[in-house]
């Protein structure tokens, strides 16, 4: 019906589905080649679609997601706000003190500090703060940080796929199907906790148990003073107090209609309001009107806007695709050679998204896949008979994201400070050692979802 | 006005291939803060400044882009910091200089040369557009002490009341 609605529309009498392809084809290609900002491209695929006139402008605003749009800005501010109170190099600091500089036990930590801070946070803003504290305490110790930077992009990976706001991926689907936070967390949670137990274990068979440095290194380490490192106590507590309402919101609200979009941009409001209350000497007071805009835009350039219209302009592309009805007859066809069985469906869903997501960027890949999983819902019985594929769909996207230093933008920003710092992490070094890994992390993951989703 | 009238001339320089060590103590003897590197056809190929030599004395964590914003967590540094200096001074002067500066010509404007002063810090090497070799230098004290010979100008031109 749709289609045949549409194609009046279409000019120079191309095929809506034709044109959709073409557009979403182009889109893929530019994004591999990384020849083109990202933004760029989908704004243009987005109005591409416009006005090969596959939908309209009314229907393209209605295509895009604002829940999780407004969900990746309140959290941008929020982290954008928070970091600069020092609370990561802090912890970081605190945790190698905790174990007396001990490099072995630090891989382990800063794997978990990184593993928890992406559950919490988006990937890449997690590695961004601890990667520079990373390479200063490898540096002080005498240590390759090759070991501790390859774990952290395993680590941040991992965590990101414990929970709703860890990782794109898992924020699309979220906001698509209406998971609660919860929900992540009592699904994939316990099977990335299990993947991060097994990193843990092989990275210090691998490399942990046989790293050593000397006693005045360590001493060295163990002379830090982590308090320094809180610039800012005040916005600390303000931001920790945010961040756990935030939290808190996303647990409870999600039973009281309130969803995480709502959540995330209302802290980010609380938390630039808190902002603009200082204390000086004693007193607080609040800046005045001038300092108050001058503040606000400051914050605002922290979040990345790039990536924002990178997933409208998606979420247009992907509008028109499925209004082509391109991914109805692709949810066809693989039903067929699944021949609608739920188990083969869900593991060719978890298998593909590894895949895919191993080399590619995985949002534009779930965005596509989204619709077409919706498509398979009267096969199934139902569109609440699907869970198990979103599941699957979720392990796949953010585990695949490990199999090469393009596979998540987390990867990519470790990858541009090692290269900074004078050690850069080579294509075929890295994939060598993190594709086989990745592959037994999905392995497990299989394994998990067999018996607990299927 | 052309900024050729604002800079010295008599330049103290450095060679590539010399060694951070013998380049501090120039530095030292004449009391500046940086020199020129110049080659041996006389073009300049960078800078070597106390600022830069204190800058490869940090961690690359803190220099690179985005990275650590503060150190004051570290305490009882000092020692290991002595010790980057003496490992830096037998490198030679090519691998630390920075080769990225800001140049102006001989037949750039005064007021351009000062504003670059003012934006990028003192001093400002001149050299000459096609070939690249050093003229000069454009200080914050030689812009000033230029300045003060045209006011002296303009006073016997009676354009400014003379003192």
């Amino acid at each position: 019906m749709v289609t045949e609605h549409l194609t009046s529309h279409v000019i120079f009498g191309i095929d809506p589905i034709v044109a959709s392809c073409a557009v979403l084809a182009a889109v893929y290609a530019l994004i591999i080649t990384e020849r083109l900002n990202q933004a760029i491209t989908a704004l243009i695929g987005a109005s591409a679609m416009i006005f090969l006139g596959v939908i309209s402008q009314h229907q393209a605003i209605d295509g895009i997601d604002f829940n999780t749009i407004f969900l990746l800005i309140g959290m941008m501010i929020i982290v954008g706000i928070m970091k600069n109170s020092g609370f990561f190099q802090f912890i970081a600091i605190l945790a190698a003190k905790s174990v007396k500089a001990n490099p072995r036990a630090l891989l382990a930590v800063l794997s978990i500090i990184t593993a928890v801070f992406s559950a919490l946070l988006d990937n890449v803003t997690t590695v961004m703060l601890i990667v520079p504290i990373t390479l200063l305490l490898t540096e002080q110790l005498k240590q390759n940080p090759y070991p501790f930077l390859f774990a952290q992009i395993f680590a941040s990976n991992v965590g990101g796929t414990a929970t709703l706001i860890g990782d794109p991926p898992n924020i699309l689907i979220g906001s698509h199907v209406g998971f609660s936070f919860m929900d992540f967390v009592v699904n994939v949670g316990p099977p990335a906790f299990i993947i991060m137990v097994f990193l843990l274990i092989f990275f210090d068979v691998l490399w942990g148990r046989k790293m050593t440095t000397s006693k005045r290194a360590r001493a060295h380490l163990l002379r830090y003073n982590p308090y320094e490192a809180l610039v800012d106590k005040q916005l600390l507590f303000k931001s920790l107090f945010v961040l756990a309402l935030v939290l808190f919101g996303f647990i409870v609200g999600h039973g009281h209609g309130y969803e995480p979009g709502t959540v995330a941009l209302g802290g980010a409001s609380l938390l630039m309001l808190l902002d603009m209350f200082k204390r000086k000497r004693g007193k607080t007071y609040i800046l005045s009107n001038p300092k108050q805009t001058h503040a606000v835009e400051h914050i605002f350039k922290e979040v990345e806007w790039d990536t924002i219209f990178f997933f409208m302009g998606l979420f247009i592309i992907v509008t028109g695709v499925e209004a082509s009805g391109i991914l109805g007859i692709m949810a066809e066809e693989m039903l067929a050679i699944t021949e609608g069985n739920m188990v083969a469906t869900g593991m060719a869903i978890l298998w593909i998204s590894t895949i895919f997501s191993a080399f590619i960027n995985n949002i534009p890949f779930v965005a596509t896949i989204i619709p077409m999983i919706d498509a398979m819902a009267p096969t199934f019985g139902g569109a609440d008979k699907l869970e198990p594929i979103w599941w699957a769909l979720s392990l796949g996207a953010c585990l695949g994201g490990n199999g090469s230093i393009v596979g998540a933008s987390a990867n990519v920003m470790v990858a541009s400070y090692a290269s900074r710092a004078g050690q850069p992490i080579s294509f075929v070094k890295f994939m060598l050692m993190a594709f086989p890994l990745m592959i037994a992390t999905v392995v497990i993951a299989t394994i998990y979802a067999y018996f607990m989703f299927f | 006005m052309p900024c050729n009238n604002a800079m010295i001339t008599n330049v103290i320089k450095a060679h590539p291939d010399e060694t951070v060590e013998v380049v501090l103590e120039r530095l030292e003897k004449h009391s500046l803060r940086c020199l020129p590197v110049v080659n041996d056809d006389g073009v300049l190929v960078g800078i070597l400044s106390l600022k830069k030599i204190l800058e490869e004395l940090l961690p690359v964590s803190v220099t690179m882009p985005d990275g650590l914003q503060r150190l004051n967590f570290v305490v009882g540094a000092t020692p290991g910091i002595a010790k980057r200096l003496h490992k830096l001074k037998p490198v030679k002067v090519k691998e630390v200089m920075e080769e990225d500066i800001v140049v102006v010509h001989p037949e750039t404007e005064t007021w351009e040369s000062f504003r670059l002063i003012v934006n990028y810090g003192s001093p400002i090497p001149v050299v000459e557009k096609e070939t690249g070799e050093l003229v000069g230098l454009i200080s914050e004290q030689s812009a000033i002490k230029e300045m003060h010979s045209v006011i002296t100008g303009l006073e016997k031109e009676g354009e400014l009341p003379s003192k």
